[in-house]
């Protein structure tokens, strides 16, 4: 489902950031969905938010026509003899903005590299399975822009935070809800027939006679 | 002569609706020539306008600056490839 669907895989496709200290040798980077607030009290640094920041058409590679498939875009089970029309989906890109935090300068270090690895600026793709698990999406991704706010916390002792943020974009699509057409395989075909099988058409070619 | 306005009016109305304060809204304007479309912000706003746009700490972001690019780029890229054509063609049979 757009939207849900990227979400989802985004969250997924950042938790393998991982960095590791003299104390620990492995502390994943938690992630977080920007709201709700209450999240982000409970959290443990390193962690990283992501957020929605604007979800506009891409009218630069919308493309048009009919298209047809078996399993309405992996929504539904595929049932042999029945087939979906649907319009050609409308082309978006999601901007996200994925914000890492951490307290310890070597731990971000770690993880401006994984992310610059995991977001480059070109050839960058977000793995998005569909509804029912059975295929994959890989959607082509870009670094916008990178950020670092680095800030001292005064009311916490002045404590840093090593804060960089990513503007990310992810290309999407989806389908018109007018175009949501459910439509049978054609079960049999009647040639030189009326509907009502009344009448049989005259004239026709010697050689194209049905016999 | 490309039209300024019509660019500041789209990125007042894109920040007003992200609820960016109205003295910093009015306070930012919008440069479009042929190198780069981009919001000037003044030095003293520089703190308080990036904390707008990429939030702080347990604050999320407001976006103005970045969406208002990303929506009108191409629009501005147009008026930008007008206004070289109508400067080429000045005191020409076109004039």
């Amino acid at each position: 489902m757009f939207l849900l669907a990227e979400d989802a895989a985004l969250k997924e496709y950042l938790g393998g950031v991982i960095v590791s200290d003299e104390k620990n040798e492995e502390r994943p980077m938690q992630v977080w969905f920007g709201y709700p607030d209450i999240e982000l009290r409970a959290q443990t640094f390193p962690f990283a938010t992501i957020d929605v920041i604007d979800i506009r058409q891409a009218f630069e590679r919308q493309t048009s026509g009919i298209h047809y498939d078996s399993d309405f875009r992996g929504t539904t089970p595929a049932v042999v003899g029945q087939s979906y029309r649907y319009e050609i989906p409308v082309a978006y890109d999601i901007v996200y903005q994925i914000t890492t935090y951490s307290r310890h300068p070597r731990h971000d270090r770690q993880i401006v590299f994984q992310m610059t690895n995991k977001f480059p600026g070109k050839f960058g793709y977000l793995p998005v399975p569909d509804e029912l698990g059975t295929s994959t999406a890989y959607r082509h991704m870009f670094l916008d822009s990178f950020v670092k706010r680095d800030t001292v916390e005064p009311d916490l002792g002045n404590k840093r935070l090593f804060r960089n943020i990513f503007t990310v974009r992810v290309v999407s699509e989806i389908t018109p809800a007018a175009a949501i057409e459910y439509l049978q395989q054609v079960e049999s075909v009647n040639i030189n027939r009326n509907e009502d099988n009344s009448w049989v058409a005259t004239h026709v070619p010697d050689g194209l006679q049905l016999p | 002569m490309i039209d300024q306005s019509n660019f500041q009016n789209k990125f007042i109305v894109q920040a007003r609706n992200l609820g960016w304060p109205e003295d910093v809204v009015q306070q930012l304007q919008v440069e479009l020539d042929e190198s780069k479309l981009d919001v000037n912000i003044p030095p003293e706003l520089e703190e308080m306008v990036f904390d707008l746009e990429y939030g702080k700490f347990q604050e999320p972001p407001r976006a103005a600056i970045r969406n208002f690019k990303g929506r009108v780029g191409k629009e501005a890229a147009n008026a930008v490839i007008e206004k070289m054509a109508t400067d080429k063609f000045k005191g020409s049979v076109f004039d």
